[in-house]
Order: C-alpha cells, then structure tokens, then sequence
C-alpha cells in the first residue's frame, strides 16, 4: 500500500498554452458545453422542429409507449412526449438562467457595498443576510409563490432573493480583502471618488468569485425550478416545464410508469452540464484551485 | 473538556448575534406575505359576502391595523409560542407545526444517517487511495447526486419498491409518535430519494478535508517516524476532519429540510412540506408565515450549535462575522 500522503493528489498534467487549448482537452468540459448548446438550440427552434403541436390532445392515442409516430410516447392526453420535452427545454433553462441572474443582479451590489462601507451599514446588512440565509429554500419559494399567486415569474424571483445573499456574502468577503490592496489606496490617493474605486477597481476584483459561484448554482436553479413547477408552483399551463411533466408523470405512475423517464432523465443530463461547465469556470477562474 | 477564554468570547458573540437574525427572519417572512394581492378578508368570507362579515372578519385577525403593528403582534405573540390560527381550519398554526414536525424530523434524520453511513466511509476511502477506482466511483457518486432530481429519483424508487415489487408502501406514513417502527419503515423510500445530495456533498467535502489532513507536514513526519497509513489515517485524519464534518452536516441538514416540501408531496406524508403546500394553494397565509419562521429557526439553531461546536473542537476558530 502507498502512502497517500504520497501519492499526488492532483494528476499534473503538461499545462497547455491556451486556455483554449486546456478546455479542450477536458472531456466533461467539453461534453457540458455541446450538450447545454444542443439543449439551447432544441429550445430555440422547438416550433419548427417539434413533429406535433406539444399543447394539442389526440384522444385516439392516450398513454403510448414509444412508437414510430410518437418516439418517447404520448402522455394522459395524447400529446407527444418528445415535442413537449422539446418545447419545455426554454422554460426550465430561461428559469434557471433567469433565477441566477437576479440572484447576482441583487447579492452582488449589495455585498460589494456591505463590504466598502463596512460599519453599521455591514453590521445590518449582515444580519438580514443570515436571516435570508436560514429561510429553507423550496419552502420559502413554495410559501411566497403560493400567496403570490403562481407563476413562472413568482417562482424565478423568489428563487432569486433566496440565492442573492450567497453572491453577497462571497463578493463582501472579497471587497474586504481587495480594499485593503495597495491600488484602491492609490486610486483614492489620486482623488477617485468612492463609486468609481468601487466599480473601476474593487468590483472587477470581487466579481470573479461571483461569477465562479454562479455557474455551480445554475444546476441547483434547476432542480429549484423544476420542484416548483412539479408542485404546480412554477411554470404554468398551456406552458410546459420539465417539472410540470414530472408532475403529470407522477398522476398516472401506475399506469405509464415510463412517462417520468424523458424528462427526468434530460434534468438529470442538463443538470450534469451545468456542474460540468460550472466546475470548469471555477478551475479557470480561480487562480488557487489545481488545474486537474 | 475545558473550554478556552477565546472560544466562550466567540460563543457568547455567536449568541448575541442570533436575536437580530431572528428578528430579521421574522420581519421578512411576515413582510414579504403581507405584499400579497387581495384582501385576507374578502378570501375568508367566502362567496357573496356582506360589507358587514368582511369587516368582522378584518377585525378578527385584525387585518385594518397598520402593517407593523400587526407585525409587532404577531411577533411578540410568536416569542411566547402562538402564532395564531389558520385561517381555514381556526386550528392554532403551532399545534398544526408541533403535530406536523415529526414526519418531516423523522424524514430528514433518516436521510442524514443514510447520507453520513454512505459519505463518510466514502470520502475516506477515496481520500485514501486518490485516482484509483474507488476515487473514480466516489466522484462519479458525487457528481450524480448533486445533479439528479431528488424526487425524480423518489418517484423511480416507488414504481420499483413499491408499484412492482411491494416491498416498500407507494404513500403514506403512520404517526411517528405513535408507531416509529412503521414510520421508519414507510421513510425508507423517501429518505433514499432524500439523501440524494447529502451522499454526494458529504463524501466530496470528506475527500477534500481528509486530503489535506494526509498531506499536511505533520502527517509526513508521523510517516517518516514509522507510523501505519492506517493509524495515520483513522487515528490522526478523521480527528482533525471534525470541523468539516459538522460543517457539511450542517449544511446537508439545512437543504434537505427544504427538500422535503416535494418529496412529502410526491409520497404524501403528513409533514411540514405538505402543509405547506397545501396552506400555499389555499393562501392560508398565516400558516405559511408560521411555518416558514419555525423552520426557519430551526436552521438558524443548528447553525448556532454548529458554530459552538466549532469553537470548543479548535479553538483556533474565529467565526466569521
């Protein structure tokens, strides 16, 4: 037996000289990304490409399993599987997106702010961010979508508040480390006036771990999403969502059990993807983590 | 076991902080469903109302008072343990919570178990023997776990368990209070589904910690003095991976007590997240208040006795403020 100590932890591999050319060499990395640009295209093009109409029932082919008229299927009311799965990849992708971006869109100003002025204004605004930090967050998304009255809207912004004190807690640690740097002394030295050292010199500094942060949520906005829409909560009829499908599955379980497959199954991958892209931004971003 | 002037400095610290929070977190989830659209009243009353009931009923709970005065009510009542009463059934929302909390205890502490037993001895072995298969199961677990839908995964384990098999029951769960044997059993299922994440955060997060014990100085000079990679790694590793440990539990805690809001719907059990929903649909919004408060200080609680833990293992510790 080895020493572990020993053994290297990280497989050293010869750095390419690209960034490009490292990335490409990453099979997951790459994997990810064709598949989350394939997954973009299909949501893109889902009217045209489609083979039926996702909304329209056909009461002469209820509950199919896969044919040649119907590649995954039909559900409870004859509508074709593949072309709702098709249809119902913008959705779940544009909510996960969207959900993260307003988590950012909020957490970052306020952590950077949080950590510039420091004080009491840190101090409260510290405080209701573990508060926000402690809400469960299904739960929560669930509570305020439910009294808000559901809709994909409702669900994205509850889901984004939640994720913003995440982005704001990250980017305040950073802005308390980057305002004691030596430029920042500098910049105001030659008279910069405090929301242009902010957004010149400490928010380029702090974002990056941001956006680090962003890309290992957008699989967790997902699956967010996608319970949401599962419960009824999210994304509403004639509109479909990978979720609502579940939920759809999950009525006539007994009976097509293989109706919960397809879209389970395309979470599962386009969840992957995001953690595979996500994991690749950090590695390039984060100068302290191994490039393995 | 002695604890350090530092460390009680820090727990007291910790202590004070946990007031404010709370308050926050009873300020926002009270706010924020206030915004709601519509009139309570006009909901209660049902269809067809008189001005006359809409009125009474606004009066009842109290819905014509200003917004903070209705806070600060709700609020100093919440801190002597009422929070008032559904608005559908007039059941007071905290016997609806203390009956409802056992389901969703028992799910959660299910999970957890099944999430450590697997994760942990996980971690270690690929901590152990880094790039070999062990190493690539565990990471391949890992990245599974955390990506799969967790009541997709609920809904596949019923139509083998349950529908097919009838190993395990589709639904349903009797009173953990009464019958905890039968309770564990009927959770089985959905505490697999809900481990899930916990399996995969906890044997990543285990990997990591045990790797940077092993290859720490002080471990290459135990080696170097000759001890065995086994009492290295079980006597001196896990001792000094106990703060990531409570770290990760913790955090697995707090997700899956989220979690449970669609994986008690999916298996329809009694718990805090079917309540929830259910209050949700029907706009019961001073159940949603309560319950979102209450779990909330759950959270916080662990959280707290995460950070006190932290302080008497390694004194070294400072909390993040």
């Amino acid at each position: 037996m080895t020493l572990a100590a020993e053994t290297p932890v990280v497989k050293k591999t010869e750095r390419a000289p690209t960034r490009t050319g490292w990335l490409m060499r990453q099979p997951r990395a790459v994997a990810s990304m064709c598949f989350l640009l394939f997954l973009a295209f299909i949501a893109l093009s889902a009217p045209w490409l489609a083979p039926y109409d996702p909304t329209k029932p056909d009461f002469g082919a209820l509950l199919q399993g896969p044919s040649a008229a119907h590649w995954l299927g039909t559900d409870d009311l004859g509508r074709d599987i593949l072309s709702r799965l098709m249809h119902g990849a913008g959705p779940s992708l544009v909510s996960a997106f969207a959900s993260v971006a307003l988590g950012m869109a909020i957490g970052v100003p306020v952590g950077l702010l949080a950590g510039f002025l420091g004080g009491w204004t840190d101090t409260v605004i510290s405080r209701v961010l573990d508060a926000l930090l402690s809400f469960p967050t299904i739960l929560f998304a669930v509570g305020i979508a439910g009294i808000l009255g559901p809709s994909m809207t409702t669900g994205l912004i509850a889901l984004g508040v939640l994720f913003s004190p995440q982005f704001a807690r990250l980017v305040r640690a950073r802005t308390l480390v980057v305002r004691q740097e030596l430029y920042v002394d500098a910049a105001r030295a030659f008279g910069a006036s405090t929301s242009r050292i902010l957004i010149r010199h400490v928010l380029p500094n702090a974002i990056q771990s941001a956006i680090v942060h962003a890309g290992l949520l957008l699989a967790i906005a997902l699956l967010a999403e996608s319970s949401l829409s599962f419960l009824g909560f999210g994304v509403q009829p004639p509109h479909t969502s990978w979720g609502a499908m579940l939920a759809r599955a999950y009525a006539y379980m007994e009976s097509a059990p293989y109706l919960m497959f397809p879209p389970g199954i395309a979470i599962l991958l386009t969840a992957l993807s995001f953690n595979g892209l996500g994991e690749t931004t950090r590695v390039l971003l984060d100068p302290q983590s191994p490039k393995a | 076991m002695v604890i350090s002037k530092t460390s009680q400095r820090m727990i007291t610290r910790r202590m004070l902080q946990f007031v404010p929070v709370v308050f926050c977190v009873a300020f926002i989830a009270f706010i924020m469903l206030s915004l709601a659209p519509g009139d309570p009243a006009e909901l209660l009353a049902g269809e067809f109302p008189t001005e006359e009931r809409i009125q009474e009923i606004r009066e009842y709970y109290g819905f014509d008072r200003p917004i903070l005065v209705q806070f600060a009510d709700w609020f100093g009542s919440a801190l002597t343990g009422d929070l008032s009463e559904s608005l559908l059934s007039r059941e007071p929302v905290m016997d609806i919570i203390i009956s409802r909390f056992p389901y969703t205890l028992l799910m959660v502490t299910y999970a957890m178990v099944i999430a450590t037993v697997i994760g942990i001895p996980l971690g270690i072995a690929a901590a152990a023997k880094p790039g070999t298969w062990i190493d690539t199961v565990a990471s391949g677990i890992s990245s599974f776990g955390v990506a799969v839908p967790y009541f997709w995964v609920g809904m596949v384990l019923v139509a083998v368990f349950a529908l097919h098999w009838s190993v395990f029951p589709a639904t349903g769960m009797p009173d953990p209070t009464e019958d905890l044997g039968g309770a564990l059993y009927a959770a089985t299922l959905p505490s697999i589904a809900l481990a899930m994440s916990g399996i995969a955060e906890i044997t990543r997060q285990m990997r990591a910690g045990m790797i940077e014990v092993l290859t720490s100085q002080y471990v290459r000079t135990l080696r170097a003095k000759g001890l065995s990679p086994n009492k290295v790694l079980f006597r001196h590793g896990l001792r000094n991976v106990g703060i990531t440990v409570i770290t990760v539990i913790t955090l697995v805690f707090n997700r899956k007590i989220g979690a449970t809001v669609v994986l008690e719907t999916v298996f329809a059990i009694p718990g805090i997240g079917s309540t929830m929903v259910h209050s949700a649909v029907n706009k019961d919004y001073v159940v949603v208040q309560g319950i979102i408060l209450v779990m909330a200080m759950v959270v916080i609680t662990v959280n707290l006795i995460a950070d006190i833990l932290y302080a008497i293992i390694d004194p070294r510790v400072e909390v993040e403020t």
